[in-house]
């Protein structure tokens, strides 16, 4: 018995001195000049995460957030916007819980104040909701967008946050589409 | 001795390598609220208060929190390290005596082994074992065992000094929790067990903890939140219910894992085979399986009221006495508890590792932000820091409890909307208390006495320049509906008739205006103010408040009273839709000596409506 636990306290320890890899990481910090508000953006990236005004969670899997009931970013409006408007779009998907619980739910769009026409969903899956903005609507240097749920997950139903969609990208093309800066 | 010796090598590698993250792990939410504890000490009497006084949910830990955070703060500052080590170093010494005792109470090593090894598995030391707030879970159990040996001693021996030795460790077992209470029952059931003719001397530690407990009753605030609020009804037996599964160390009511089935499988397979080896070991009336659940059950019940507080941080205590009894059992079945024993070390030690790996990963955020903070601090020494795009776990991680007071110099806000997206989670705090008013940021941007930092994705990056163009369309029509004059922040809602800033107030002259928010569906208007010592020069001070030209209030301030503050009602004619201007007087001045001297009105801090 005293030679195994003797060999058992060896290979434990050369085990334990193996396993201690985990490292304090170095300071990231960074400086950055000037720089402006992107036209879209993918919510994954944290560089882009100043422009989510209000009811997003935090990142998951480097790429997409969770919503509330109530979200909303701030767009820079494209600079060239075609005569039928520039073309506001969201990526998004629908958890199959959601559906479960939420069997209808209508997502309104208000661009600046002003609402488009709104959205109904009624199925799980991945969805890329567009809409065209006119110009007139996108006057100044900053559009806001807000969304909204009309019925969502409660806190506690699956979560303990109030949970709506699953965010990917969102943002404002114009003639010339805007592609979001890839996930960092 | 030898085999003690090497069972200690074998339970403190693997106990070592299971939470080698947490020797390393930073600080964490309430460490930086014990952390900022020498803040409040400037005498003999606030050390005494800062030691001894009962903090939330009226708990008194001199030795596990007031001690340890003040003493290694001195010592090292804001290094983590040491306080890891010495919370390490405690539990290898809580595993050395938990394999003597169970040596000396059973006659074997084996079993004292096989007893750290399931106890240091558990789950439920995952938190104790990496968060530094959490040390009087070490502690604690310290204290206990020490005194476990000194009782064995005398049961055994008769020795006197074991007994003086067991009523110290005692006494100081309530420096590391007030749940030292439950010794003597801990103590009685080691007695009545191995000594049952010694039971008399028990009374004495049955007084005290009683002493103890009512004493503590009395000086805790009344508890208010429903969190921590004790119920004595039947929800005690669902909460039992809840901690047994938990003390699988597989199961948690948060923890959601995949796939769902083999982990409710693995805690089968673990709870079943505890519970039939435990039938087992009573049915041949082992003496120290009894003193094992007794353990337990001492050690859990005071917790047992909290419905609303379920934590397996509470069964890192508990759970070394049912590991008493399951290693009891398996060194005498080892065949028959080979398959639950292994479910039980690979499911528990799991989940040990995934929780000391997600604070590890917390705490490591909450040290990149301060230190990317001190360091951004340093490269614009004075401006006032604002952070936007904050998540929730680095705001309730980090940012609650304000570490930031902790480093002079330092002077950190969110920004308007940066609790906009974080998780609301009230019994804990407010992110808006952190909040500066829009107009506010945006007036010390413009004027250069800020800057904004985004912390998303564990970088810390200037955004100065991005979000002043967010701020703008935002807030730059705004004001604040609430000024506070002796902050630079708010110097753009000033007009005329205001001194320098100084530390902390402004000086009006004797006539003084600003400009405030619309006051929406504010009730009143407040005002705090003060004059100091001025050798009954100026007697009686009179403030006039007047908002939009009509007068709202008036204030009289006594020749011996420094302090005005007050609230009065908005007037009812007021718009409550459009900016207010607000015009102060202040009757007599006192006028400073020499040319060119300043006429004083009164010294301002916080103006506004609320």
């Amino acid at each position: 018995m005293r030679r195994v636990m003797v060999v058992l306290t060896v290979l434990a320890a050369a085990t334990a001195l193996a396993g201690c890899t985990k490292k304090n990481q170095a300071i990231q910090y960074v400086e950055e000049g000037s720089s402006q508000l992107s036209s879209a953006i993918n919510t994954g990236d944290p560089r882009t995460a100043i422009q989510l005004l209000r009811g997003f969670h935090d990142i998951e899997n480097n790429a997409w957030r969770w919503t509330g009931p109530k979200f909303a970013v701030a767009l820079r409006p494209p600079k060239e916007i075609p005569a039928e408007g520039a073309k506001l779009y969201l990526e998004y998907a629908v958890a199959e819980l959601f559906v479960q619980k939420v069997p209808k739910a209508t997502l309104t769009v208000v661009v600046n104040g002003k609402p488009l026409e709104p959205e109904v969903i009624t199925k799980a899956g991945s969805y890329k909701l567009e809409r065209l903005v006119p110009g007139a609507m996108l006057r100044g240097d900053v559009a806001t967008i807000d969304f909204s749920l009309d019925k969502f997950l409660e806190a506690g139903a699956v979560d303990q946050r109030e949970l709506g969609l699953i965010v990917s990208g969102v943002g404002l093309q114009g003639a010339k589409a805007a592609a979001p800066p890839a996930a960092k | 001795m030898k085999q003690t010796a090497a069972g200690f090598g074998l339970a403190s590698a693997l106990c070592l390598w299971l939470y080698w993250p947490g020797l390393i792990t930073w600080f964490a939410m309430d460490d930086f609220a014990w952390l900022g504890l020498r803040l409040s000490i400037y005498t003999w009497d606030d050390l005494a208060a800062a030691l001894f006084s009962p903090k939330a949910q009226g708990t008194i830990r001199p030795l596990s929190e007031r001690l340890y955070f003040l003493g290694l703060e001195w010592l090292f500052g804001l290094d983590a390290l040491p306080f890891r080590l010495v919370a390490f170093a405690v539990q290898l010494l809580n595993i050395w005596m938990v394999i003597r005792l169970v040596r000396k109470m059973t006659g074997s090593a084996a079993v004292g082994t096989v007893t750290a090894i399931f106890w240091i598995v558990n789950s439920a030391l995952a938190l104790a074992m990496s968060w530094t707030s959490a040390f009087n879970q070490i502690l604690w159990p310290c204290f206990l065992l020490a005194g476990c040996h000194a009782r064995w001693s005398w049961l055994t021996t008769g020795n006197r000094r074991a007994r003086w030795a067991e009523w110290a460790f005692f006494l100081l077992g309530f420096g590391a929790l007030e749940l030292q209470v439950v010794y003597p029952a801990i103590a009685a059931a080691m007695t009545l067990l191995y000594r049952r003719e010694r039971w008399r001397e028990l009374a004495p530690f049955f007084l005290v903890a009683a002493g103890y407990a009512g004493l503590n009753r009395m000086m805790a605030p009344v508890q208010t939140s429903p969190v921590y609020t004790l119920y004595w009804d039947t929800s005690v037996t669902t909460t039992i219910g809840a901690y047994l599964r938990m003390a699988t160390g597989i199961w948690r009511p948060d923890l959601i894992r995949e796939p769902v089935e083999w982990w409710l499988a693995a805690e089968w397979v673990a709870g079943l085979g505890f519970a039939i080896g435990l039938l087992y070991i009573l049915w041949r009336r082992e003496r120290f399986a009894v003193f094992g659940l007794v353990w337990f059950l001492a050690t859990l019940g005071p917790i047992l009221p909290l419905k609303n507080h379920l934590s397996d941080y509470y069964l890192t205590v508990p759970v070394l006495g049912l590991a008493m009894a399951a290693g009891a059992v398996a060194v005498r079945r080892p065949i028959g508890a080979i398959l639950p024993a292994a479910v039980y070390i690979l499911a528990s030690g799991l989940t040990a590792r995934q929780t000391v790996d997600y604070n590890f990963a917390r705490a490591e955020q909450g040290r990149i932000l301060f230190a990317g903070l001190q360091e951004a601090s340093t490269l614009h020494p004075g401006k006032l820091i604002l952070l936007t795009a904050v998540s929730s776990d680095q705001y309730w991680g980090t940012m609650n409890d304000n570490p930031f007071r902790l480093v002079e110099g330092l002077r950190v806000y969110l920004a308007p909307g940066g609790d906009e997206n974080i998780e609301k989670h009230p019994a804990l705090g407010d992110p808006a208390r952190f909040v500066l008013p829009g107009a506010a940021a945006l007036a010390s941007l413009e004027s250069g006495q800020a800057m904004v930092y985004s912390p998303a994705g564990g970088k810390l990056r200037n955004v100065t320049a991005l979000w002043m163009e967010l701020a703008r369309q935002r807030w730059g029509e705004q004001l604040s509906t609430e000024v506070d004059a002796g902050s630079a922040a708010m110097a753009g809602h000033l007009d005329k008739g205001w001194h320098e800033l100084e530390n902390g107030y402004r000086w009006s002259s004797g006539r003084a205006s600003l400009r405030l928010g619309a006051s929406g569906a504010a009730k009143e208007f407040t005002v705090d103010a003060f004059r100091p010592a001025e050798g009954g020069k100026r007697g009686k001070v009179i403030l006039r408040v007047l908002l939009n030209g009509v007068e709202a209030g008036r204030w009289e301030s006594a020749a011996d009273n420094s302090a005005l503050a007050g609230a009065v009602r908005l007037p009812p004619g007021l718009e409550r839709t459009k900016p207010v201007s607000v015009e102060l007087f202040i009757e007599p001045v006192l006028q400073e000596a020499g040319d060119g001297g300043r006429q004083l009105g009164l010294a301002f801090g916080k103006i506004g409506f609320r």
